[in-house]
């Protein structure tokens, strides 16, 4: 199967910017899919997309796949439904940092407590590009953007550790500049049952990278590969297999309580 | 104790609301607590696992939605339950629900408003809200329950309805119904409507026509191979997102609008109503645990009286046929909502309001004493 | 390798990924305004360019399918 079997070929060329991380990041996924549906290990008919509101949340749209593109925030919450409804259906959460963190937050601690199984992917661009460039809750401290001339006052998540803290078992950053890497771990987190959680640092040029330092997004990939380790280095974001663990999914839990009520059928 | 329609139980109307639903077909609750509707998510965590039925209690009820929502779509019937409150924060994925035609019932329990207001005591403050609480053009289905057998019955006809229309379903039930206990029939005769489904395995490519102007397509539910990328956004016939486009918008919007006005006297028919004709120049309106004292106010007063059970979509023609030159008395628990739609369909000289807040329903005395100042 | 011009954007990300330099900015333009990459040298078939191209714009031929 190729790529473009997986992908709405009709409607390319795409909306994002050019050399927009998230551009990798459909890349990436199109080609696990497409390996993965041509090997049998995934079925196409049941595979869905969630996505939310932004820039990264654009991608659903460009699959030939069942998708659900929602409101701002509220993927997580719509997986829930369609995963404990319907635990046959593979789910990909595809989100984004301020979709994610900030007012999605809420429901982003939540599923990963429940441990709901869905392979989330997280595109973080440190800022929120649909809207022109405010602040995000990943933004870098002092960084301008357009809500934060002065430079941003605050300071960032880290949003492996906040999603670790809240019971995540299998968590993983890598970034656009590292697609081999990133696609490998699309793989795993498809191949684990629970919540798969994907930290993607990626470069918005548009919107964050112009106003920071960036000329275009081959300085962004390029600071991404220099600033960043799968060792803990002095000075470098950590990336690679944060944590991989082994934990009972969602749905399982559900199915419990239905053999406790006598409701599961058998 | 059984009669010839089912198991006859003497339970509370949210209880009966619960029954209702499973008896509907519903098969996942998502919800979070909130009086006084509570006690419909604690009978759905124990009777739906029975039934083989998903029960999740979630983070939010912005979160509730969402995933009654996300159920929907992976093929299942799905149902919430809130007050005020929650109500307010379901508002942004009502509107979803509407824009991807989605099948859900939304039950509110309504209580004192505005804000936190009288948890635990009845008010019908939400009558329009729930036409106009989100954002844009759209219609819904509301239905109001006066007693706790109708609290099982019309929750059974928000699901029919739902799934007929492709739209959220809310059920407008208030303090009084939700929380009396009374008499009830748990049918088994239940007629349920389920959604039209594309033919399974093939890939649809025009999931959602802009044409007839009223149509409800068959719903491309997830995991059965059409590949249907749904959104919040405008869309085109593809579902592909379009939003420069100002005819797709306009078509869209009205088929979303149209499927639901155009069929409003065909719901009020088949839902019915109470109406009963007496020799008098003044009519009562009222509905839901309201409308159980003003119903004897207007046999004690000898007046017509007419009892909706569908609030929305509102029939201008029926109100019209019905009350066209009575002196119109709206009673409910508020400072005039339904009101200010009976005005709208008849001569507003006619048409008065006793606009009854503060968690009960007024006495028949009360609306007695208010017909006689009319002239009655 | 091959790119689909009418999807390019010049954004050249594959010219920076390419571990070989084998990649590099052109003087032609598509369509829409974008300059193009151009292939330079031997590709190795690494394929990281296929994979890093937001636009899914360009594709790696093996040498003996002509």
């Amino acid at each position: 199967m190729d790529v473009e079997d997986v992908l709405r070929m009709d409607r390319w060329p795409h909306i994002l910017c050019p050399g927009c991380g998230n551009g990798t990041i459909l890349n990436v996924l199109a080609r696990e899919l497409a390996e993965r549906f041509e090997n049998g290990d995934l079925d196409p008919d049941k595979t869905v997309l969630v996505s939310g509101i932004g820039c990264s949340s654009r991608l659903p749209g460009y699959f030939r796949l069942d998708s659900l593109h929602t409101t701002h925030g509220r993927p997580l919450a719509f997986a829930t439904g369609l995963k404990t409804a319907n635990p046959d259906l593979e789910v990909i959460v595809i989100t984004g940092d301020g979709d994610a963190a900030a007012i999605g937050g809420n429901h982003l601690i939540h599923a990963a407590r429940r441990n709901l199984d869905v392979t989330v992917i997280c595109a973080n661009n440190y800022i929120y590009g649909m809207t022109g460039g405010q602040v995000s809750p990943t933004t870098p401290e002092g960084d301008v953007s357009t809500t934060t001339p002065y430079g941003n006052p605050e300071p960032p998540f880290d949003l492996c550790e906040l999603v670790m803290g809240a019971g995540a078992p299998h968590v993983e950053r890598w970034t656009t500049a590292h697609p081999v890497q990133l696609k490998a771990a699309i793989g795993r987190a498809l191949d684990r049952e629970g919540f798969s959680f994907i930290d993607v640092l990626s470069q918005c040029p548009t919107n964050y990278g112009r106003r920071n330092g960036f000329r275009d997004a081959r300085e962004m990939v390029e600071w991404l590969r220099e600033n960043t380790s799968t060792r803990d280095e002095e000075g470098k974001i950590r990336i690679g297999i944060l944590r991989d663990e082994e934990r009972e999914p969602f749905h399982a839990r559900i199915r419990k309580v239905l053999e406790k009520a006598g409701g599961d059928g058998d | 104790m059984r009669d010839e329609n089912g198991k006859v139980e003497f339970l509370q109307g949210n209880e009966a609301c619960a029954e209702g639903a499973i008896a509907a077909g519903c098969r996942f609750f998502a919800g979070y607590p909130i009086t006084p509707s509570t006690e419909i998510a604690e009978r759905m965590s124990a009777r739906l696992p029975e039934v083989g039925g998903v029960y999740v209690q979630m983070e939010d009820e912005i979160a509730s939605l969402a995933a009654v929502i996300g159920a929907s779509w992976a093929g299942v019937k799905a149902m919430t339950a809130t007050s005020g409150p929650g109500f307010s924060l379901m508002q942004e994925h009502m509107g979803y629900a509407v824009m991807t035609e989605t099948p859900c019932v939304v039950v509110n329990i309504q209580r004192g408003g505005p804000s936190t207001g009288q948890p635990t005591k009845a008010s019908q403050g939400d009558v329009m809200q729930a036409r106009w609480g989100s954002h844009g053009d759209y219609e819904v289905v509301a239905l109001s329950p006066y007693d706790v057998q109708e609290m099982f019955d019309l929750t059974v006809e928000c699901f029919n309805w739902a799934e007929t229309l492709r739209v959220p379903a809310v059920l407008l039930a208030d303090e009084v119904v939700g929380h009396m206990r009374e008499r009830v029939v748990l049918r088994e005769d239940v007629e349920t409507v389920d959604r039209e489904l594309p033919p399974e395995g093939e890939e649809v490519e025009r999931p959602f026509p802009l044409e007839p102007d009223d149509l409800v397509p068959p719903m491309p539910v997830f995991g059965r191979g059409h590949r249907v990328h749904v959104t919040g956004l405008t869309h085109d016939e593809r579902g592909y997102p379009c939003t420069d486009d100002p005819e797709v918008h306009r078509k869209l919007v009205r088929r979303l609008c149209n499927k639901v006005r155009k069929r409003a006297g065909e719901i009020h028919e088949s839902v019915g109503y109470d109406f009963i004709e007496r020799d008098s120049d003044i009519a009562l309106v009222a509905y839901g645990g309201c409308a159980r004292t003003v119903l004897e106010a207007a046999e004690e007063a000898g007046v017509t009286m007419f009892r909706p059970k569908v609030i929305h979509p509102f029939d201008e023609g029926l109100v019209r046929r019905l009350l066209d030159g009575y002196e119109v008395l709206v009673v409910e628990m508020n400072l005039g909502q339904y009101y200010e739609m009976v005005k709208m369909a008849l001569d507003p000289d006619c048409v008065h309001l006793l606009g009854y807040p503060g968690g009960y329903p007024p006495t028949p005395e009360r609306v007695v004493e208010e017909v006689e100042r009319l002239g009655g | 390798m091959r790119i689909k011009e009418e999807f390019c954007k010049g954004c050249f990300l594959c010219v920076w990924v390419c571990p070989v330099d084998a990649l590099d900015e052109s003087d032609r333009r598509n369509e829409k305004g974008y300059r193009l990459p151009e292939q330079v040298g031997r590709c190795t078939g690494c394929r990281q360019c296929e994979m890093i191209c937001p636009d899914v714009a360009i594709e790696v031929v093996e040498a003996d399918e002509g």
